[in-house]
């Protein structure tokens, strides 16, 4: 992530967060130290420290840059009551601080507890100092998932409503369909998941998008898992089978679990810790799943793009790149990919 | 204009190699849109020597198919609703494997190293 370091000074561009700042913790509190991440899609990222009652407590500010495809993402409201509940069974998330309201003229975000550590997906799968974790890596991806997964759904009613938690593959047939393009590998991929359909009895919270990329580690553990804006109840499974998606085993796809570990210690953790009994052919499906979804949301991105609703290199480069997901969705469905 | 060189995919050619340059000496966001660019010129460049060949091929298989002469648009349409409503359900392994030969083909205009070796020309 870059990051622009910037001094704090009244009357620049974060003015917003100094004001929604000094509305919770007084007229002497302060902000400094500030960095800008300067590579984000859907929000505005700002790192500072807080500085009131003689204290320093590193924060980050995620401030939506842009509204629409509420439907595909949960807002940053929602997102911040899913931190509070995570974060009170003392579940590794960053410590949720507050919520921007309207009166901080600061728009829809939050802020949240800084963690240092490490979420480039190539570094957490190669990096020799994080050689170690990774052979326990997915197993300890195995607890956390049980450890969320066994959370009352009950606390997570405002999720029920979400067209994820309806029917996620009828939800993401909907998103395919709006965007009006033909995909005939799309399309077979949607037609093994109806002729292979599977029943969720009982719904679960699932966070939607456990992957490396939203898991911060160090050397010694995951610090946090991050980004919750996928999140909505459903099949258990399907976190286990987003993890081990081809494509989130980034360029080491010989290990199933998301490009670091293997099947057996994700799963034997998964049913240790409590998550229940592991079907892997139910995960197998969510994987399949999985690559329809991501190749949803490449399409999603060119659309953004050639719509010029958000224009970048980045999203212009997923509508082509959405030939190489179906390209792994169907060496998959051949039985050539595991 | 073909008299007049260099042609247009050694225009691209050139563009990619200085942008490649501007990259390397570039850092954050500028480096990495600066490498997605190069790599959307590499897709261009491709796509201009393969593209006609990759579709007409396309469109003939898809054609016999479905046993339907039409656009390459039309028929991408047709297919996509004849697996839909499983009409093609009996011609599963037959459709997964032309499919299959559709994509190896968009996938080597798109990013030719990322398709398995079985797929690449020299190492299967």
């Amino acid at each position: 992530m870059a990051q622009a370091d910037t001094k704090a000074a009244a009357g620049d561009e974060f003015d917003d967060i100094r004001r929604a700042v000094i509305r919770r913790f007084g007229s002497s509190a302060k902000i400094d130290n500030i960095s800008v991440a300067t590579l984000g899609g859907s929000s505005r990222t700002v790192i500072f420290d807080l500085i009131e009652s003689g204290k320093t407590r590193r924060l980050v500010s995620r401030q939506e840059t842009y509204t629409g495809e509420e439907d595909m993402f949960l807002s940053t409201s929602g997102q911040f009551r899913i931190m509070e509940v995570v974060f009170k069974h003392g579940f590794p998330v960053p410590e949720p601080v507050f919520e921007y309201d309207p009166a901080d003229e600061a728009g829809h975000g939050f802020v949240s507890g800084f963690v240092s550590g490490e979420t480039m997906p190539k570094k957490i799968i190669n990096a020799p100092h994080f050689a170690d974790l990774r052979t326990r890596l997915a197993a300890r991806c195995g607890e956390l998932l049980a450890q969320l997964h066994t959370i009352d759904p009950g606390e997570f009613g405002f999720l029920s409503e979400r067209p994820d938690s309806v029917d996620m593959v009828d939800a993401f047939r909907d998103r395919y369909d709006f965007y009006a393009e033909a995909h005939p590998a799309l399309e077979l991929g949607f037609r093994w998941l109806e002729r292979n359909r599977i029943s969720v009895p009982k719904k679960t919270f699932l966070h939607g998008d456990f992957r490396c990329g939203n898991i911060m580690v160090a050397p010694d553990d995951i610090h946090a898992v991050l980004d919750w804006e996928c999140s909505h109840l459903g099949a258990p499974m399907e976190d286990l089978g987003w993890l081990c998606t081809r494509s989130w085993r980034f360029d080491r796809p010989d290990l199933p679990v998301g490009g670091f570990g293997e099947r057996k210690d994700l799963y034997q953790a998964y049913e240790a810790a409590g998550g229940g009994r592991v079907d892997p052919d139910e995960v197998r499906f969510w994987e399949i799943f999985g690559l329809v979804r991501w190749a949803i949301y490449n399409i999603m991105q060119a659309y953004g793009h050639v719509t010029g609703f958000r224009r970048s290199m980045a999203f212009a480069a997923c509508g082509r790149n959405t030939s190489l997901v179906e390209y792994d969705l169907l060496m998959t469905l051949a039985g050539h990919y595991k | 204009m073909s008299q007049y060189l260099p042609d247009v995919p050694e225009l691209l050619k050139t563009v990619q190699g200085y942008i490649r340059e501007l990259a390397a000496k570039s850092k954050g966001g500028d480096k990495y849109d600066a490498l997605v660019a190069a790599y959307l010129l590499g897709i261009c460049e491709r796509e201009l020597k393969n593209g006609p060949t990759i579709d007409a091929k396309e469109k003939e298989q898809l054609a016999k198919f479905l046993k339907s002469e039409s656009s390459l648009e039309d028929l991408h349409k047709a297919i996509c609703a004849g697996i839909r409503n499983g009409d093609l359900d009996g011609q599963w392994d037959e459709l997964l494997d032309m499919l299959l030969t559709q994509t190896v083909a968009n996938v080597s205009v798109v990013r030719p190293d990322h398709l398995d070796d079985m797929h690449q020309p020299g190492k299967q």
